[in-house]
């Protein structure tokens, strides 16, 4: 089960209402290499992880990922928040507005919605590790190109806080991965 | 694990070096840099030669008492995950063991201080709850922007 904690993991600034930031920071809620695609894939891998290592790894980095995504929400939510139509029509975020009005939608900066295309689990525990160390590498891209593309000091280290925790869990996937060819080796030969 | 030079190594396969704790960023400085691990800390160069970039929760304007507390609850919560994380794949590793289990020990005072001021962290039946049920009380997470 899961338990809900009233609070961030990291705290949520921002200058001002800016629909553009909040056009693209929104594929890290509901694109490809998103918290949410990020989040199932771990949560969805872990029954076929044969590994009491990977199962925790995967449990736990799957968990971090729904607090991520609460910041990723958080930051679309404020800077959108007091916007005035005049500039959500400027960011080109009519469309958005015209669908959802403020609200949040699992879509990536395109307005592509989510889909469970996004994730794998493909029940070979090798495999889907090499998926997970892609992913988050994906992810660390993203929020470079994200970083790039921001205006706002605040918002700008929110992303850089996720874009680290990215490398973190690469290297967690990356140790699970040397345990799991050791598992795979053991089984061989014994 | 495993130590074979590089040319006795099966082909066709990643390898990631496993990591040894040694060391671990103060505190506040490991919460504000997004891991606690120095060798783990690979910054995007980009934004480290950006000297607009300030931490402004932290360096300035963070008078308010309950935000405060809160920081040394979100930074203490993130130094448990992080050696949650760690453990996972170092089950047998002392150090790492006994400073996760000194986090846990400060995180528990520090989370109860706060809960008694302003309110539960959580509904799931860890604390008792006074009356009116404060559960609902306004500002949630992202609307407090912090």
């Amino acid at each position: 089960m899961w338990v809900y904690e009233k609070k961030l993991q990291y705290p949520v600034r921002v200058s001002g209402p800016n629909p553009q930031l909040a056009k693209v920071i929104i594929t890290q809620y509901g694109g490809p290499d998103g918290e949410i695609s990020a989040s199932l894939r771990y949560l969805t891998q872990r029954y076929t992880m044969p590994l009491p290592q990977g199962k925790a790894v995967l449990t736990d980095i799957g968990t971090e990922e729904l607090a991520h995504m609460e910041i990723v929400a958080a930051l679309v939510y404020n800077l959108l928040e007091n916007a005035p139509l005049e500039q959500i029509k400027a960011a080109g975020m009519d469309a958005y507005y015209a669908d959802h009005d403020k609200a949040l939608y699992l879509v990536n900066a395109s307005g592509v919605p989510w889909t469970a295309a996004y994730v794998q689990s493909k029940g070979d525990p090798i495999t889907d590790l090499y998926e997970d160390m892609a992913a988050e590498e994906k992810a660390r891209s993203t929020y470079e190109w994200l970083i790039n593309l921001s205006d706002d000091p605040c918002v700008t280290d929110v992303l850089r806080f996720l874009r680290e925790r990215e490398v973190v869990h690469f290297q967690r996937f990356g140790e699970t991965l040397e345990l799991m060819y050791e598992y795979r080796d053991r089984k061989r030969y014994y | 694990m495993d130590k074979k030079p590089y040319t006795e190594k099966e082909m066709a396969r990643a390898y990631v070096p496993v990591q040894v704790y040694t060391t671990r960023y103060d505190l506040m400085e490991g919460f504000k840099r997004g891991t606690i691990f120095p060798e783990l800390d690979k910054p995007y160069t980009k934004v480290q030669d950006d000297p607009k970039l300030e931490y402004n929760w932290l360096d300035k304007g963070e008078q308010d008492n309950r935000r405060k507390l809160l920081r040394v609850v979100q930074a203490l919560e993130f130094t448990a995950i992080e050696f949650n994380l760690y453990l996972d794949t170092h089950p047998e590793d002392k150090k790492a063991l006994a400073d996760f289990n000194t986090t846990c020990r400060q995180l528990q005072t520090v989370r109860r201080e706060y809960e008694n001021r302003y309110g539960p962290l959580t509904a799931c039946g860890s604390t008792p709850s006074r009356y009116p049920w404060p559960w609902i009380e306004e500002p949630w997470p992202w609307e407090i922007m912090g």
